[in-house]
């Protein structure tokens, strides 16, 4: 039997209202369980929308999204898909909902009426996946901004969600936040096969991704293997996006006569370069 | 000089259970004419040290002295520094508040006493050394602008007091790669035309390194330097001290020089170093 798709998106139309125009316009896309799909595009192209409808938070004025089979449109069964899709935002302040770790893990699960003992288990679980156990009986306010990202993409996964979506969650935190909660969604990414959508405006985030998926005028404009995307540099510079750091120091040596291969991590350049000099 | 900070100290809540020491002993110069950068991880204390710039914290202990005014005598002339003074928030666009953009940024040198010809041109001039125009944007709520448009005109609100040093808190966050690129090309613009002396505090040590003379590395509440991008950058114990992540150039040539290729130097800006390299490479 061949498996079902994580995420259908079938030719999705959404617009907040009349005045301003569809934000989504027409927009197909089928996300694999397990896949890791980053999702960039400048400020006002949809990308958050997009996210927004693929657990039912917007549902679309046309067209349908089906989240392991199951429309968002229904209301009777839009539990199971925001079960199945959970969210993590930009701001780790708006996201704390008790004032003791544990208490804000448990919040998900209570809510669904979980019993005591599986709940004390998906903390235990939840937690770890996170690298936060230690910070169990601490309150999140003094937290780091990376940390309190942590947390709530604990309290995420204590409802097992089999998809995960991160709209910007990195981009208010600093390069050490950063790069704890990006080690943290691969990780879950690979152990867990949970599916990861993440939206970001930080290129070097995509390397190593599955797919990546440019969104511009709320169409999607660009996909592939970062590598088919990174590769495309005068189509990335059309919808205001540049490449990844290392790529971009790689150009730059290129530009100056030097044959460097294509790279796309720094290791990678590294490698390139000890065989140069 | 511009701004003499002599062994200040600060600490919150003081005398409290919550009792937290932020700023240690911290001593620096900042010249005229000088763009600083501020670097160090959250919670190191870098916004507490700005906060002092403009005497929005009192100076509990030390010294501070600020284009000639005093902060740390008994009674501080903190309208004349805050005049001299602008501060641009992290997330400035959440200060905006008034009806209009001209009133929202015309607010400042209203409070200044200008006259209202005068303010109507701070307020066309303001706006247009942040690339808007009062024609087309003045009448205009700032809550229907877009999220770029929106921060520009909070900076138009600051610079419209015209100081002669401005901070700035972070000023990219939160932008896409276009928005952060157009708002470190103002900054570097408004240092020109209006603002001699820049200090802005950076998480991305690219962007800080290629914009900044010298960078304060905070620490736990204390200066670890203050140094030039490249000498900085060199500095491994500083650098492991701190757990700074490396500009992607610095990085390189480190793992290069692991690997047993020594450039000999060390650069911060990707040009630089691809230059470098270059050069190399056609001896080789």
């Amino acid at each position: 039997m061949r498996t079902m798709s994580a995420i259908v998106i079938d030719n999705v139309t959404f617009g907040y209202d009349k005045k301003s125009g569809d934000v989504l316009k027409s927009v197909s896309l089928q996300i694999e369980e397990g896949e890791f799909v980053c999702v960039v595009g400048r400020n006002g192209s949809g990308k958050s929308t997009l996210a927004k409808t693929i657990n039912g938070l917007l549902t679309p004025s046309e067209g349908s999204i089906k989240v392991f089979g199951v429309d968002t449109k229904e209301e009777s069964t839009i539990f199971d898909v925001r079960k199945n899709v959970g969210m993590v935002f930009q701001n780790p302040d708006n996201q704390m909902v008790a004032s003791i770790v544990e208490d804000d893990v448990a919040f998900g699960p209570e809510n669904l009426g979980i019993p005591r003992e599986e709940i004390k288990a998906r903390i235990d679980w939840a937690l770890k996946a996170v690298g936060m156990e230690e910070y169990r009986h601490g309150t999140p306010n003094k937290l780091s901004g990376g940390q309190k990202q942590r947390i709530a993409i604990a309290g995420v996964l204590a409802l097992k969600p089999r998809v995960l979506v991160l709209d910007e969650a990195t981009a208010m935190l600093d390069p050490r936040g950063r790069r704890e909660v990006m080690d943290t969604v691969r990780e879950l990414n690979k152990k867990e096969n949970i599916t990861v959508i993440h939206i970001t405006h930080y290129m070097e985030e995509c390397v190593g991704a599955d797919r990546v998926v440019v969104v511009d005028g709320g169409e999607i404009v660009m996909q592939g293997r970062p590598e088919e995307v990174f590769s495309k540099r005068s189509e990335l510079s059309t919808y205001q996006l540049g490449l990844p750091p290392v790529m971009a120091l790689a150009d730059m040596l290129r530009e100056r006569g030097v044959e460097i291969g294509v790279v796309h991590k720094e290791d990678e350049l590294v490698e390139e370069l000890c065989r140069l000099l | 000089m511009s701004i003499v900070i002599e062994n200040l100290s600060f600490t919150y809540m003081k005398k409290t259970p919550y009792e937290k020491k932020a700023l240690k002993n911290l001593s620096l110069e900042i010249r005229d004419g000088e763009f600083l950068g501020i670097i160090g991880s959250t919670g190191s204390g870098k916004s507490t040290l700005i906060q002092h710039i403009n005497g929005l914290l009192p100076c509990q202990e030390g010294k501070i002295v600020v284009s000639g005014i005093d902060l740390s005598c008994k009674k501080p002339d903190y309208k004349a520094v805050r005049k001299k003074v602008g501060v641009v928030f992290q997330y400035p666009e959440y200060q905006l508040f008034d009806e209009t953009v001209e009133k929202d940024v015309g607010f400042g040198p209203k409070n200044m006493g200008l006259k209202e010809d005068e303010i109507k041109e701070r307020v066309r001039e303001s706006l247009q050394l942040v690339g808007l125009n009062v024609d087309e944007i003045g009448q205009k709520s700032p809550f229907d602008l877009s999220g770029g448009q929106k921060r520009r005109v909070a900076i138009a609100g600051v610079i419209a007091m015209r100081p002669e040093i401005l901070v700035l808190d972070e000023p990219t966050a939160g932008l896409d790669p276009q928005g952060k690129k157009e708002i470190l090309d103002l900054v570097k613009n408004l240092q020109k035309t209006c603002s001699p002396t820049v200090i802005m505090i950076s998480h991305n040590m690219d962007e800080i390194s290629d914009m900044a003379d010298r960078i304060a590395l905070m620490h736990k509440g204390e200066l670890l330097a203050c140094l030039t991008p490249d000498e900085l950058f060199s500095r491994k114990d500083l650098v492991d001290v701190a757990g700074l992540e490396l500009p992607v150039a610095v990085s390189v040539i480190q793992k290069l020089r692991d690997r047993g290729v020594d450039l000999g130097q060390t650069v911060c800006r990707k040009s630089e170093l691809a230059d470098l390299i270059a050069r190399r490479v056609k001896k080789c």
